[in-house]
Parts: structure tokens; sequence; C-alpha cells
């Protein structure tokens, strides 16, 4: 198998405390990674640790086989993100905004850009200004984005934000057919358990920075009744574990 | 290479999608025309206003203290604050493009842009002494249009350069805005009381143009007064890099 993302002992400590921890993990080729964890796990920034819009503190990344700090370029070329929220200038149009996003890349094909719109619901809002969008359109326009140049990885922090339930169903069509059709990775973070669970063949759930548990959807589920069962479980162990480590060393 | 060129066109476009950028443009094309109409309308009156060969470096003066200054603050603000506090930069930096390339290219994007203010300056004033001037009412040649011109463009991006190492400290667009102003018009005025000042600031630079013009100043002078400017460029340009490159977006 390739492997396309290899994180090793990643570490980042911020000034507050807050951050994750020696944090080692494998995507291979073809994988839909999803990553499970409550507000402020460290999802957020673990992704922007991986698309070096942050620096490890300590540990190392890889993408495609290669050190992410001496080959950056070479590697986003083959990533699509969508990070944190779907923020944007507001005052271009889809049309202008995409045109900008294809120029970073090697010959993307003008009828692209409707191609991509097309795909996510946004053809007929192709000229409008940004700052008419609702959430779950900018939602839409940086999925379209990140995978407007057939990335290999795509990596997205909250798909669903915004997004209604037809929004919702077209994602995971998305997802399913790039991942299936295509051979693209995912990497997905999110709190909409249920979508993961009918999408990934692997997550990783991850607690006040920690990967507590990681593996294929199908192992992890052997003695649990539903991804849900089986992360709430999860969280309360890793809490007990951690109290537990706090009352031994007598903090 | 292709990543800085996709980030200088990138940052072009944007630049021109917005409107105040081209209205910076639009102002300063119609600025040497308003004055020329002006300056018509009062020569009978005053008499000795009139536009002439030198009205190119009369109107460089202008645009070098006033015009340009703050072009360049609302575009560094624009370019750096802007992006931090909405958020927008990291859609540049999620790109195949290194930080130090989407920083040079934020930083070439600027010189270009002052570099078509000043040309589009030069054009229309050069136009304006052509259409409505009166001959021999100064004499700066085409040589020493160019050289003045040239040499105005340099201390303008140095001052640029210096305030895009400020930028990096704010988070607020208007802040910096503010600030810059600030900062500027204060150093404008610090050579009135310490005298020598003007010697060490870029800011006191920006009628360098002059003395290219001049016949008696030396050209170890000139030299010397380039490199001053090159080395503050080269400077504030990279201790800005060393604080974009430490920004967690």
């Amino acid at each position: 198998m390739e492997s396309v993302v290899k994180l090793t002992g990643v570490t980042k400590e911020f000034r507050n405390g807050s951050g994750i921890s020696g944090i080692s993990l494998e995507l291979q080729k073809g994988d839909v990674y999803g990553l499970l964890g409550p507000n402020g796990a460290g999802k957020t920034t673990l992704l922007k640790v991986i698309t070096g819009l942050i620096s490890p503190s300590f540990g190392s990344i890889s993408l495609f086989g290669h050190d992410l700090e001496l080959s950056y370029s070479s590697s986003m070329r083959k990533v699509g993100c969508m990070i944190e929220s779907a923020d944007f200038y507001d005052y271009l149009t889809p049309v202008q905004y995409l045109k900008l996003t294809a120029s970073f890349y090697p010959n993307i094909r003008p009828e692209r850009i409707a191609e991509v719109l097309e795909t996510v619901g946004l053809a007929s809002f192709a000229k409008e200004k940004i700052r008419h969008f609702s959430t779950g359109m900018k939602q839409k326009l940086a999925m379209s984005a990140s995978i407007i140049h057939s990335p290999a990885l795509v990596i997205w922090d909250e798909p669903t934000n915004g997004l209604d339930i037809e929004g919702v169903v077209h994602f995971r069509a998305l997802v399913k057919e790039l991942s299936v059709n295509h051979g693209i990775t995912f990497l997905i973070s999110s709190h909409m358990i249920h979508e993961l669970e009918q999408l990934c063949n692997r997550v990783g759930i991850l607690n006040q920075g920690v990967l507590i548990r990681e593996g294929e959807v199908q192992e992890l589920l052997t003695d649990s009744l539903s991804l849900e069962e089986f992360y709430i479980t999860e969280l309360k162990r890793g809490k007990e574990v951690l109290e537990n480590g706090r009352l031994k060393s007598g903090y | 290479m292709d990543g800085l060129r996709a980030g200088i066109k990138n940052e072009l476009l944007l630049m021109f999608y917005r409107k105040k950028t081209l209205m910076f443009f639009i102002i300063s094309a119609f600025i040497p025309l308003l004055l020329v109409f002006l300056f018509q309308a009062l020569h009978p009156i005053l008499g000795l206003v009139a536009v002439g060969s030198s009205y190119p470096v009369q109107m460089l003066g202008i645009y070098t203290t006033f015009l340009i200054p703050l072009f360049m603050f609302v575009e560094i603000s624009e370019l750096f604050p802007q992006e931090v506090s909405s958020r927008t930069l990291k859609l540049t930096l999620l790109k195949p493009i290194t930080r130090l390339g989407a920083y040079a290219a934020k930083f070439l994007t600027l010189g270009i842009a002052i570099g078509g203010l000043l040309l589009l300056l030069g054009i229309v004033s050069t136009l304006c002494s052509f259409l409505f001037g009166t001959l021999n009412i100064g004499s700066v040649g085409i040589i020493g249009l160019i050289k003045a011109y040239t040499a105005a463009f340099l201390s303008m991006w140095s001052l640029a350069a210096l305030f895009v190492f400020i930028a990096q400290f704010f988070r607020s667009a208007d802040g910096f805005l503010v600030f810059s102003i600030f900062v500027f018009s204060g150093a404008k005025a610090v050579p009135y009381f310490i005298s020598g000042f003007s010697s060490f600031s870029i800011v006191s630079y920006t009628d360098w143009y002059s003395l290219w013009l001049s016949h008696t100043i030396s050209a170890g002078r000139l030299a010397t007064t380039s490199l001053f400017l090159l080395s503050g460029l080269m400077l504030f340009l990279s201790m800005g890099y060393i604080f974009f490159d430490r920004k967690e977006v």
C-alpha cells in the first residue's frame, strides 16, 4: 500500500497549554479517514499541522512519502483542503475565485470550473458575489475549490457545517464517488458521526489533544452497536484514564 | 517558480477586483488633469501659475508625499492584516506555494502596483504638459523624467518594505492604516525638531528623486543614498518575512 499521510509523534503546544500531543498516524491510498472528537479536542490543530498552516513543536509529517517541510509545494500540489471555516474574498464571484485557485495548478481546463460548480450544486450562482452566499453555499464553494485540481488527498474540516439535508446527501455521494471511482484519499474531521460511519473505512478519536483510539471501522465496532456508542464509550474511558493519571501523579 | 508566478498573478487580480485600488488609479489619472484646468483658470489672475515641461516632476512631489504613501498603506493593509483578520491568508498558504513565495508575491505585487501608479502619473502629466503646457517653464528632459520617476519608485518601494514589516504586527487593517498614517506624519515632522534625523529615515526620502535632477549633487552622494535605500528595503523586507513565516493562521 502507498502511504499518503504519515505522522510520527506530532506534538503542537500552544502557550495556553492546549494543542496536540504525540500523534502518530498513517493514511494509505484510498482511505477515507474520519477524525472524531469533542470541541477543543485538537482536530483542527491536527489538520493545520498536516497542511503546514502551523508548525509542529515536535515530530515529523510526510505527505506522499516526502517530508512536508522539505517539499511543501510539490506535496501540496496533490492536496485539496478546506480547513476550519469557508472564508473567501467576498468581493469575488465563484468563477473568479476558482480561476484564481486554478492558476496554482498546471493543466486545468477552463471547463473544469463549470464542472466543479455543477458537482457541488452551485452552477446557477456562478456569477453572484460570494458576499451574498450562505454558510452552506460557501462550504460548497470551498469543497469545489479543493477538488478542482483532482487532488490525490482531500482534507476537509467539518465539511457538513451549514449544509442543508440535500447538501449533506450530496456531500456523502461526492465522497463516495471520488474515493471509489478515483481512488482519492480523504481525511475528514466532523461531528456528524453517522455520516462518518457511512463513509469512512477508518476513524480516529481525538480527545484533549491525544489520539485515544484509531483503526478500521469494522474492527472498532465488534463490541458496539454503532460508531456513536463506541465513541461515547471511548471518550468515557479516556477521561477515566486521564483522571487516574492525575490522581496518581497527585495533580 | 510556478507558485511565485501564480501568486503574483493572483495578488494582482485580487488587487484590481478591489474597488479601492481602481479608485486610486482613477483619481491618480484625474488629479493632473484637474490641476491643469485649475492652473489655466488661475493663470489670468495670478500670472505665475502655469503648466510647463516640469509639470510631471511637480506632480511627482504631490504624489510621493501624499497619494502613493496612502495608496501603499491601503494596499498593505489589504495584503497583510486584512488577510489575517478575515482568515483568507490560508487560502493562499494552502496552495502549492511556499511561505517565502507567498510573501514575495505580495511584495512584488505591491511594487508592480506602485510602478503602475507612477507610470500612469508620468504618462498623464506628460500629456498634460504637452497639450496644455507653456514652453520653457522648467527644463526637465525625457531622460531627467525617467531618472526622477525611477528614483521615486525606489524610494517608494523602500518605504513599502518598512510598512510591510510594521504590518506584520497588526491583525486589523483599520488599526494598521491609522497607525501607518500617524507614523508617516510623525516621521515627516521629526526632522523639523531633530536635525540629522532625515538622513537615517526612509520616510524622509520621498523627495529623493529631486536629487537626481540636480546638477550640483555628486555621483558619490547619489550612490550612497541609493545604497541606503536598497539596504533599508532588504533589511525591512527580511525582518518582515521572519514574522510572516512565524504566523499561525
